[in-house]
């Protein structure tokens, strides 16, 4: 029995970090937070899009700077998808345009894996406070 | 209608923003504060903080906070500029 618990513990942390990082705020929505998840998922979503529409859509993506996209990536599915209609760019542009852009995607990829990093430390002492509860109920 | 909202959207999202390199580019950095402390505050909170009037607050006051250190380095980092061009 304990084997299972613990078993299906670290599956739950697998998922919601996956989760967490597929879709922004979908870590809190798997644990059950969903004000929280939504306040998140809405903050880094706009956040990446604003990016998007500052930057283009080549402004997302492994071509233009390799450093930014390690961030810009883990703001998952909506970089995914940005690396991949990254061949549509029409033009470079000029001035501010770009580096705004990846600076604004960048951060959002950043604060999703705040959030993602926040999504598994709630895992695990959600699962302490189990075993604690358990425990006290055996005694 | 969709082909018409597609098109914009398109020209939105494909063509990067001609921001010029002046002085009121500098409000973009605006939005990217507030982004970073609603999020930042929809990590921090506790669950009976996450309604409305609280979290308008504490996400003020960590925007006033940013925006604040941005001006106080921006003032230093001018002093030290004009203290090298003498």
């Amino acid at each position: 029995m304990a084997a299972y618990k613990s078993r299906g513990k670290s599956d739950n942390i697998v998922i919601a970090g996956i989760l967490s990082w597929l879709i922004p705020g979908g870590g809190y929505f798997y644990l059950g937070h969903t004000r929280r998840g939504g306040i998140a998922c809405v903050g880094i979503c706009v956040l990446f899009f604003l990016g998007v529409a500052l930057g283009g859509i080549g402004s997302v993506g492994p071509n233009y700077h390799k450093l930014w996209f390690l961030a810009q990536i883990l703001s998952g599915l909506p970089a995914i998808i940005g690396t991949l209609l990254e061949h549509y760019k029409m033009s470079v542009g000029t001035g501010r345009g770009i580096d705004l852009g990846q600076l604004y995607t960048g951060v959002a990829g950043l604060l999703n894996l705040l959030c993602l990093l926040d999504v598994l430390h709630r895992c695990q002492n959600d699962g302490a406070a189990e075993a604690v509860v358990s425990k006290k109920g055996r005694n | 209608m969709i082909n018409l909202a597609t098109t914009i959207l398109a020209g939105i999202l494909l063509e990067p923003m001609n921001i010029p390199t002046n002085a009121a580019s500098l409000l973009w950095a605006l939005p990217i504060c507030i982004g970073i402390a609603v999020v930042y505050k929809a990590v921090k909170l506790e669950d009976n903080q996450l309604s409305l009037k609280p979290f308008i607050v504490e996400t003020a006051l960590l925007v006033a906070t940013i925006i604040g250190f941005l001006i106080l380095v921006a003032v230093v980092l001018l002093i030290i500029a004009s203290l090298a061009w003498r």
